[in-house]
C-alpha cells in the first residue's frame, strides 16, 4: 500500500491501515521521544498518544505530506506538554540568566567523532540545553520553530542553544585532546 | 565537516532505539478503545438482539398456547358434535356459538353435517342459528338451499326459510316455489315460503 492509500484509508478510520502507520513509524517517534524525555516508559506512552491523537487529526493531512514526518511533530509537541507540566524546566525564570548573547563555538573535524561519542556527550548536557541541542542538531528544527513549541522568546532559544552547543563542543575537543595524547604516548 | 552536518548524514545512527514488544499490543487495545469501540457496539447489538429474541420467544409461548387452546377448542367442539346423545350435540352447537368469533372450516363441516342429517329438529334449528354467523360464507348458504330441497320437518323447513329470506338468497326461489306448488307441504310452511319468495322477488 502506498502512502496516499494508506492516509486515504485512515481518513476512513481503517484499523489495518492504522496499524500499517503505526508499524512504519512508531520506532521513528520513539527515538525523538526517548531523545527529549530520556525515560523508555514516558517515551513508549507518549508515542501512543501521539498516534492516537495523530489518527484523530488525519483529516489535516494531504496526500502530499510526510505523514511520519508530521507524525513526529505532534509527539515532540506532546512531549515538550509534559515537560512544561511537570518539569518547569522552560518556565521564565528558569531561562533568564541565559539572556545575555552567548557566541557560538564551532566543530570542524566532526566526521572524526563517533556518532555514539556524540550522544553520550550530549546526554551528558543539563535538560534544558540538552533539549533544544537535540530539536536542532538532530530533529532539524530551527530556532523560531523551537521557540514557538517551548513558548519563549527566539532570542532566548538561539541562547540556550549556544550554550548547550558550546557546552558539547568543550565535552567533544576535551575528548579529542585525550584521544591525542593517548595515541602519541602510546607511539 | 561541522556537527550538525556530521550528525544529519549519520542521522539513521540516532535512531537506533527499538519500542519494547509489548507496546504494539498496548497500542492495539488503545486504539480499539478510543477509534474502534467495536466490542460496545457489539454488546449493544447482542444485547438488542437478545432482548428482540426474549420478546419474540415470550410473544411465541404466548400465540403458540393460544393456538394450542385454540385447537383444543375446536376438538371439543367436534366431539360434542358428533356425540350420540342429542343434548350434547345440542351443547356443541351453543358452545361454538357463544365461544367463536371466527369461522373454523372444521366446525362449519360438522354443522353441516348435522344440518342434512340430524335426527332432532332441535339440533338442526340451533345449528341453523349458528351457520348465520356467517351469512357470506357462499358453502354455508348453498347447503342452506340443498338443505331446504330434502328437509321434510315443518319448524326446520320454516326456519331455513325464514334465514334464506333473511340473507337475500335469490337461489333459494325455485326450492321455495317446488315447496309452495307441492301439495303434501304444510300450510305454515306454504305461508312462510310464499313470503320468502314475495320478499326475494322485491
Amino acid at each position: 500500500m502506498n502512502q496516499k492509500d494508506i492516509i486515504q484509508q485512515c481518513k476512513q478510520n481503517k484499523y489495518t491501515a492504522q496499524i500499517e502507520v503505526y508499524k512504519l513509524y512508531k520506532n521513528l517517534l520513539y527515538n525523538s521521544c526517548y531523545r527529549i524525555l530520556k525515560n523508555r516508559e514516558d517515551a513508549e506512552d507518549l508515542v501512543q498518544d501521539a498516534f492516537i491523537k495523530g489518527f484523530q487529526k488525519i483529516h489535516q493531512v494531504n496526500e502530499e505530506m510526510n505523514l511520519g514526518g508530521w507524525l513526529r511533530r505532534i509527539a515532540i509537541n506532546l512531549c515538550f506538554d509534559k515537560i512544561r507540566k511537570e518539569k518547569h524546566v522552560f518556565s521564565i525564570e528558569n531561562v533568564q540568566e541565559i539572556e545575555a548573547e552567548t557566541v557560538e563555538l564551532e566543530f570542524d573535524n566532526a566526521e572524526e567523532l563517533s556518532i555514539d561519542f556524540i550522544k553520550e556527550c550530549i546526554d551528558k548536557l543539563k535538560e534544558k540545553h540538552r533539549v533544544i541541542v537535540v530539536l536542532y542538531l538532530i530533529e532539524e528544527y530551527n530556532h523560531r520553530e523551537i521557540s514557538e513549541i517551548l513558548q519563549l522568546n527566539e532570542s532566548t532559544v538561539r541562547n540556550q542553544y549556544a550554550r548547550g552547543k558550546n557546552q558539547l563542543i568543550t565535552m567533544l575537543q576535551k575528548h579529542q585532546k585525550n584521544e591525542f595524547k593517548r595515541t602519541h604516548t602510546t607511539a | 565537516m561541522n556537527l550538525k552536518e556530521h550528525i544529519q548524514q549519520h542521522k539513521k545512527e540516532f535512531d537506533s532505539e527499538k519500542m519494547s514488544a509489548s507496546s504494539e499490543i498496548l497500542f492495539k487495545k488503545e486504539l480499539q478503545k478510543e477509534l474502534h469501540p467495536t466490542k460496545k457496539t457489539k454488546v449493544v447489538y447482542l444485547r438488542f438482539v437478545s432482548v428482540a429474541a426474549s420478546i419474540v420467544l415470550v410473544f411465541s409461548i404466548f400465540f403458540f398456547n393460544k393456538n394450542s387452546n385454540k385447537v383444543s377448542k375446536t376438538s371439543e367442539v367436534l366431539s360434542y358434535l358428533s356425540d350420540e346423545s342429542a343434548g350434547k350435540r345440542l351443547e356443541g352447537v351453543y358452545k361454538f356459538d357463544d365461544e367463536f368469533k371466527n369461522e373454523d372450516s372444521k366446525i362449519i363441516d360438522a354443522l353441516l353435517k348435522i344440518l342434512h342429517d340430524d335426527a332432532n329438529a332441535n339440533v338442526k334449528i340451533a345449528t341453523i342459528d349458528a351457520l348465520l354467523k356467517f351469512p357470506t360464507n357462499d358453502k354455508v348458504r348453498t347447503h342452506l338451499i340443498t338443505a331446504l330441497e330434502k328437509e321434510n320437518k315443518p319448524l326446520v323447513q320454516i326456519k331455513i326459510i325464514k334465514s334464506l329470506s333473511f340473507l337475500r338468497e335469490h337461489r333459494a326461489q325455485k326450492t321455495l316455489k317446488e315447496i309452495i306448488n307441492n301439495n303434501e307441504t304444510f300450510p305454515i310452511v306454504k305461508s312462510n315460503a310464499t313470503l320468502a319468495m314475495n320478499q326475494l322477488k322485491q
